[in-house]
């Protein structure tokens, strides 16, 4: 596979900067969300959104749909839905003659699903997700369907309202590449959004891409070149996570897996591709580090008391661990 | 293609030259530590040849130093050659310095373009100055001082010093007892082993006070067996003496005199100092209560002999004309410069310079002068005149300075007598009654002290 070229690079750059542009346009305010957005999807990952309700989730994510033309399908989750109401069911049918089960698609046959306070449903819906996320087919009755491509679930949750609700478990969590806390606007983007908006009213967002055309970007995503320092960087940034590793995982129980790695090499790469470049850099990986990471570690009992969150601890992570790997002498100070 | 093959090949040259900055600062890191600790080794060493060896030339030494410094410089080199980092490395800390976003990764792996260089290129690294320094100018400075510290030149070890005096002194005395066959041999052996074990005694040690205190009990030891010896045969010749003089004196005398003889031969052959085997066998086979039956020339003989074996116990250095009073250490310290004593020997010579030692002046004419390491002597006259020796019943005459208190014919005469004893009978009457408990500790005994006590005391005193 060859590499990326700065050509290519700049052809897709234009598109991803429509799209930047479109989405900004739904959701006044979210530049840095909205940038992780598209780099998750970029990046096919799968994106958990966190944050009170009425700040935009939604719209954001039906936004992105509306922009990409990607199918698009919402499933309110809630304690009484049942896995088969999000996989589908095999439903007995009369077919030439004969009576036979014939599946009925659910609603994870789209290409993004967008699934409204996924921790609101039972584990046992909750993990029907686990190998749609991570391989992207669904077994019923022993028989696998393989899922549309792209796909993608753009799953939110309520930070708040806990009571009869399940936490996703560490699986679930490992399964999505970045976690966005969906921050409050400040007063001017209100303003604006009071301005621009009816309530009631969807906003009007144009078509950027066809569907071929998101498959080449990422494709071309893949081709991104991945230098060997940044990888090596990503490896001991991970690392770096488990306890007795680093100063910094003193406060964590459990570090992050190698999914963590490669869902940090994937988005640093889509972060290069944002940015028109055809290789990863450092910069792209810390910039995607704490989406990745945050809901890849857990926490010390003590560290929780002391009022430490996983964000704390990553941006301690990639303060401590350098760039390059070979260590400083004392003799130098590095600058 | 060109101007790419320029920026490759500045881009490289820098990082050939961070790779260099950086190794070095590993090898002075690794070799900071060891220098150091070999400095000060090296420096100790130097001062320590230098004082052994002052005629070598400083610049050997210096070569040496060097020679040090190299092979530790040389095993910090391989040590932190581990982790020396090659140019590629230093690209890497180049553009996260200069946050060139993995450019000159992705250029070297000819991915993207070699970008355009800045003016100033760097890897965010400068030194640490007084890590950098501080050892290695220790060092130096050490090192300088040990080869140029003035040292003095080693000098010759201590001579063995001379072995205190009274240990030869003992040794003549002993060698004198020896030659002239006046006492029993194994005590001569018994003393000279004592000497000896003394004097195997590092010589730093003899003078200690350990040492010094063991040669003091040694020869007081020596000296009162000679003393009790001497005296034992002095006694026995006087009792001899006085059974001779007068014959015709009562048995009860005779009696006493052949107890004394008998004392004084028991105390002789119980000694640890004996007299020779000759005499002392001669001795004991006279039996004391026949004393009297000896001729006055066998008398005479054995009075004799005894005598002058105690004469030669009570001045063995005599002959020699040897200090015979300076048998103590302290009498060897007076006598070191000028001793006025009657005798010659020791106080001679020493009285150097300005001392006037007149250590040799025999005539005991009064107190020396002393010398510059020692004061005078003592008058020899200054406790009065020597006593003559006295036998019992010797008249001699008195003299007086104050004549008027003189009465004509005073003389003085020394007689056995016995001390006042109550020779009362003491003892338990009939029907309980005491007829008599004697006197003192007799009486204290009798009259105090009850059975049980009387048979703890006799078995302590046993």
């Amino acid at each position: 596979m060859s590499h990326a070229t700065e050509t290519e690079v700049a052809e897709a750059a234009k598109h991803i900067r429509s799209l930047n542009t479109a989405l900004n346009q739904v959701l006044f305010g979210q530049e840095e969300l909205v940038d992780l957005v598209i780099t998750g999807v970029l990046a096919r990952g799968h994106i958990l959104l966190e944050g009170l309700p009425g700040l935009g989730k939604t719209e954001l994510v039906k936004g992105l749909s509306r922009s990409l033309r990607l199918d698009t399908k919402r499933v309110q989750f809630t304690p009484d839905l049942l896995p088969g109401d999000i996989t589908g069911n095999p439903v007995l049918q009369e077919v030439n003659g004969r009576r036979e089960f014939v599946f009925q698609p659910g609603p994870l046959f789209t290409n993004v699903l967008l699934a409204d306070e996924i921790n609101r449903a039972s584990p046992k819906t909750q993990s029907a997700l686990l190998e749609a996320m991570q391989e992207r087919r669904v077994t019923v009755l022993g028989q696998t369907h393989p899922l549309p491509l792209p796909f993608f679930v753009l799953a939110t949750q309520n930070p708040i309202e806990l009571e009869g609700t399940y936490p996703l478990p560490e699986a679930q969590l490992d399964r999505f590449l970045f976690k966005l806390e969906v921050t409050r606007n400040n007063v001017a983007t209100l303003e604006r959004i009071v301005t621009h908006r009816e309530l009631g009213t969807d906003p009007q967002v144009e078509a950027i891409m066809s569907a071929e055309t998101l498959g080449s970007v990422l494709d071309l995503v893949r081709r991104i070149y991945l230098p060997d320092p940044v990888a090596n960087y990503i490896a001991r940034l991970v690392d770096a996570t488990h306890p007795g590793q680093s100063a910094a995982a003193r406060g964590i129980r459990y570090g992050a897996s190698p999914r963590a790695a490669l869902s940090l090499a994937s988005a640093a790469k889509a972060r290069a591709l944002i940015n028109e470049r055809p290789h990863a850099s450092f910069e792209d990986v810390r910039y995607v580090a704490k989406a990745v990471l945050r809901h890849r570690i857990v926490l010390e009992y003590n560290a929780r008391i002391e009022g430490l969150t996983t964000n704390d601890l990553v941006r301690a992570i990639l303060d401590e661990v350098p760039y390059q790997a070979g260590a400083t002498p004392r003799t130098l100070i590095g600058s | 293609m060109g101007e790419v093959n320029s920026a490759k090949k500045i881009w490289e040259g820098h990082a050939l030259a961070v790779s260099r900055k950086v190794n070095f600062a590993w090898w002075m890191q690794e070799f900071s530590g060891p220098l150091l600790f070999c400095s000060l080794l090296g420096t100790c060493i130097l001062l320590l040849l230098r004082r052994e060896h002052p005629t070598l030339p400083v610049w050997q030494f210096a070569i040496g130093a060097a020679a040090l410094v190299s092979m530790v410089g040389l095993a910090a080199w391989f040590h932190a050659s581990r982790r020396f980092e090659n140019p590629a490395q230093s690209l890497v800390r180049m553009e996260a310095a200069m946050s060139l976003r993995s450019g000159l990764s992705a250029a070297s792996a000819k991915v993207a373009p070699w970008p355009e260089p800045p003016a100033r290129v760097h890897a965010g690294l400068r030194w640490n100055w007084p890590r950098l320094l501080i050892a290695p100018l220790a060092a130096l400075l050490m090192l300088i001082a040990g080869l140029f510290i003035p040292m003095s030149r080693i000098t010759a070890p201590f001579a063995k010093p001379d072995e205190p005096q009274a240990w030869s002194r003992t040794e003549a005395e002993l060698e004198k007892l020896e030659q002239e066959k006046v006492i029993d041999e194994p005590y001569i052996e018994e003393v000279r082993k004592k000497i000896e074990d003394l004097r195997a005694q590092d010589p730093n040690e003899w003078f200690s006070h350990a040492s010094m205190e063991a040669t003091d009990n040694m020869r007081k030891e020596h000296k009162a067996e000679a003393q009790r010896l001497e005296r034992d045969m002095s006694l026995a010749a006087k009792a001899l003496g006085n059974l001779q003089k007068n014959p015709d004196m009562g048995e009860k005398e005779k009696a006493r005199l052949a107890n004394e003889f008998e004392q004084a031969l028991d105390g002789m052959k119980n000694g640890a100092m004996k007299p020779n085997p000759a005499l002392l066998e001669q001795l004991k086979g006279l039996d004391p209560g026949k004393l009297g039956q000896l001729t006055p020339e066998q008398m005479q003989q054995l009075k004799e002999n005894l005598q002058k074996q105690a004469d030669k116990l009570g001045n063995p250095q005599q002959g020699e004309g040897q200090g015979g009073e300076g048998d103590d250490w302290t009498d060897e310290l007076l006598a070191d410069g000028s001793h006025p004593g009657d005798k010659k020997g020791h106080g001679q010579g020493k009285g150097e310079g300005g001392g006037e030692g007149e250590g040799e002046d025999g005539e005991g004419e009064g107190p020396g002068k002393g010398g510059v390491n020692r004061g005078p002597g003592h008058d020899p006259n200054l406790l009065g005149k020597t006593s003559q020796e006295l036998e019992t019943g010797k008249m001699e005459s008195l003299k007086t300075d104050d004549l008027s208190r003189a009465l004509p014919g005073d003389l003085l005469e020394l007689q056995d007598g016995e001390h006042e004893v109550d020779k009362s009978a003491s003892g338990i009457s009939s029907g309980g009654a005491v007829s008599g408990t004697g006197k003192g500790g007799e009486r204290v005994w009798k009259e105090s002290l009850d059975p049980n006590e009387q048979k703890a005391l006799k078995k302590y005193f046993k």
